[in-house]
């Protein structure tokens, strides 16, 4: 015989919070990038007219939705409630992500371990995972950028200074 | 008769590493499973082992119920646990634990299927489970190595089944805290046995021989070390500064004990588990050591006496430079003399309760001899003054010697 109890699994509302600020930040510096570096535009170039792409986590977290639109240019669609998804991209547990946001674990050590499912082509999820990679050295100092991506570019130092103000800048002015 | 087919089934998907535990509820959801049943000792869930399970379950949106099983698991308590199950409309087991816990994990979620009655006729009658519900394992240290195996035992009634495998194992370096204890040496000469003696015929079975190498060579590795490591250290300032490493053996011992399971229908046909299995209640040791303590004489006796070649047991044991360092006249030997070298080492850590030769094990002269018949009759394609005499040789744990055995009959030879 033995003992019998229901538990209700408990939320993490503090790590939901900080993915939510951290993928909308995220989602306007794409956006920003896209702009300003000649990598990201060449990504997205690749990247078929009306792709619509989305970062999240699962069973029902917050995720952000990004879409290249016909002529390159490319949208933040925020959480992107009702848009149709063509490439969705999830982290499984809200742990998982926090982690990864939190540069405790590299994004491709996260893809080792398992913790990132893709519905989509995977050829895309790649550009997409190179433009994260990329925006990640824009906004990151280099001594934790160093934790999130697998190997930190060797740019010249104008292409840090200047693209990182003008990635900050477009960021947060939206423009 | 050979027909030359082989088969191995090993149906379970296996998570192991850093946080394994957070991919379960999704892992689950996969089954379409929301409401998860786990099953732990009450001893596991009264020290708070369960935090790292309800951590991975925060955030999931779960219900979930936790059984703790509170002494020696009978079909009333499978009986009891599978009341709530129903009641409270779950649709998964998670096992959290080893040994009798998976067993009632296991007839839970035969029961979640047909009902209790069902489960009771199948015991009954040693039936083959058909379907169940899913079904995840979670280990920790209390392992016996048959977790993993299509069968499940409640008292002495056993009922099997590839449906009893574990759908999914998460191998969690977080559960598996704690001293690893005497229970452990056993379950890993086991899964030694249970991996090396799938050597013993002339034509092993090539599907099972990755998993029999992966199994050998991580119980070798790992055993060792998990028995003498230090205690790891407890809060966080101490996780940080203090010594205890990345958990990276232990996870590998556990997933390759996980592994056995799936060896184990494999094993049964071999020697070494037949002579196991008829020695076993004479001498009151269970027949995963007596394996252990058969296996090295076996193998001897095929690679010596029989003349079989062995030398790919080698590559089960070693890395790759001491295999390609090796001639391959050398191999067999060599492997040999580390399983040996295993098996004696651990019988230091066991405080020398760990038997190496049948004599040890409590078996008396006559009565090995009085078993010969018996086993001989059950071993395939093994004559009797064989058996005896490689028995004799594992009861003082002497190598046999090819020079002094008897002749075997042409047609068994052809």
């Amino acid at each position: 015989m033995g003992q019998f109890r229901e538990v209700r699994a408990g939320r993490r509302v503090f790590q939901r919070l900080y993915i939510t600020l951290m993928l909308w930040f995220v989602g306007r510096a794409i956006v920003a990038a896209s702009k300003v570096d000649e990598d990201v535009k060449r990504e997205f170039e690749a990247l078929p007219d009306g792709l619509t792409f989305s970062l999240g986590v699962l069973p029902d977290g917050p995720r952000m939705v990004v879409r290249k639109e016909a002529g390159g240019k490319v949208r933040y669609l925020g959480q992107g409630k009702g848009e149709s998804i063509d490439l969705d991209m999830t982290i499984k547990h809200m742990q998982a992500f926090f982690m990864i946001f939190s540069f405790q674990e590299s994004t491709p050590t996260a893809n080792a371990r398992a913790r990132l499912y893709v519905d989509g082509g995977v050829p895309e999820a790649c550009a997409v995972v190179r433009v994260l990679d990329i925006v990640q050295v824009y906004l990151l100092p280099k001594f934790i950028a160093k934790l999130a991506v697998k190997r930190y570019p060797a740019w010249p130092w104008s292409r840090h200074l200047l693209g990182r103000s003008k990635v900050y800048l477009r960021t947060v002015t939206g423009l | 008769m050979d027909t030359g087919v082989r088969d191995f089934i090993f149906p379970s998907k296996i998570g192991a590493g850093s946080r394994a535990l957070e991919h379960l509820p999704f892992d689950l959801g996969g089954f379409g499973a929301q409401r998860p049943m786990v099953v732990c000792t009450e001893a596991l869930d009264s020290k708070g082992g369960l935090k790292p399970l309800e951590s991975a379950f925060k955030g999931s949106g779960l219900t979930y119920g936790v059984y703790a099983v509170e002494d020696m698991p009978t079909l009333e308590t499978v009986r009891e646990v599978w009341g709530h199950y129903n009641e409270g409309g779950f649709d998964a087991v998670i096992a959290v634990g080893g040994g009798a816990v998976t067993d009632v994990g296991k007839c839970l979620a035969v029961a979640a299927q047909g009902g209790p009655e069902a489960l009771r006729e199948l015991l009954a009658g040693g039936g083959t489970a058909s379907a169940t519900a899913p079904f995840a394992w979670v280990p920790t240290l209390e392992l016996t190595g048959r977790e993993a195996a299509p069968e499940a035992a409640l008292g002495n009634q056993v009922i099997r089944g590839t449906s009893l495998c574990p759908n999914l194992i998460a191998v969690d370096p977080r559960m598996l805290q704690g001293q690893a204890g005497a229970g452990l040496v056993e379950a890993g000469l086991g899964a030694l046995a249970a991996a090396l003696c799938l050597y013993e015929p002339v034509e092993a079975n090539p599907l099972a021989l990755p998993y029999a190498r992966l199994t050998a060579r991580q119980v070798v590795a790992g055993l060792i070390p998990l028995l003498t490591r230090a205690e790891a250290p407890r809060g966080r300032l101490s996780r940080l500064f203090g010594t205890g490493g990345p958990r990276e053996e232990e996870v590998a011992f556990v997933t390759a004990m996980a592994v056995s399971g799936g060896l184990l229908p494999e094993a049964r046909k071999s020697l070494t588990f037949v002579l196991a299995d008829v020695l076993s209640p004479a001498a009151g040791t269970s027949r995963e050591v007596l394996a252990a303590v058969l296996l090295p004489t076996v193998l001897e006796y095929i690679s010596r006496v029989r003349g079989q070649d062995l030398s790919g047991l080698l590559s089960a044991l070693a890395d790759l430079d001491l295999l390609c360092a090796t001639p391959v006249n050398q191999r067999a030997e060599a492997a040999l003399a580390m399983v040996r070298e295993t098996i004696n080492r651990l019988w230091i850590f066991s405080e020398a309760r760990l038997p190496r030769s049948l004599a040890e094990a409590g078996l008396e002269k006559e009565t090995l001899q009085g078993l010969c018949e018996q086993a001989a009759a059950m071993a395939e394609g093994w004559q009797r003054q064989e058996v005896e005499s490689l028995l004799l040789s594992a009861w003082d744990g002497t190598r046999p010697d090819p020079n002094n055995q008897p002749i075997r009959a042409t047609q068994e030879v052809s």
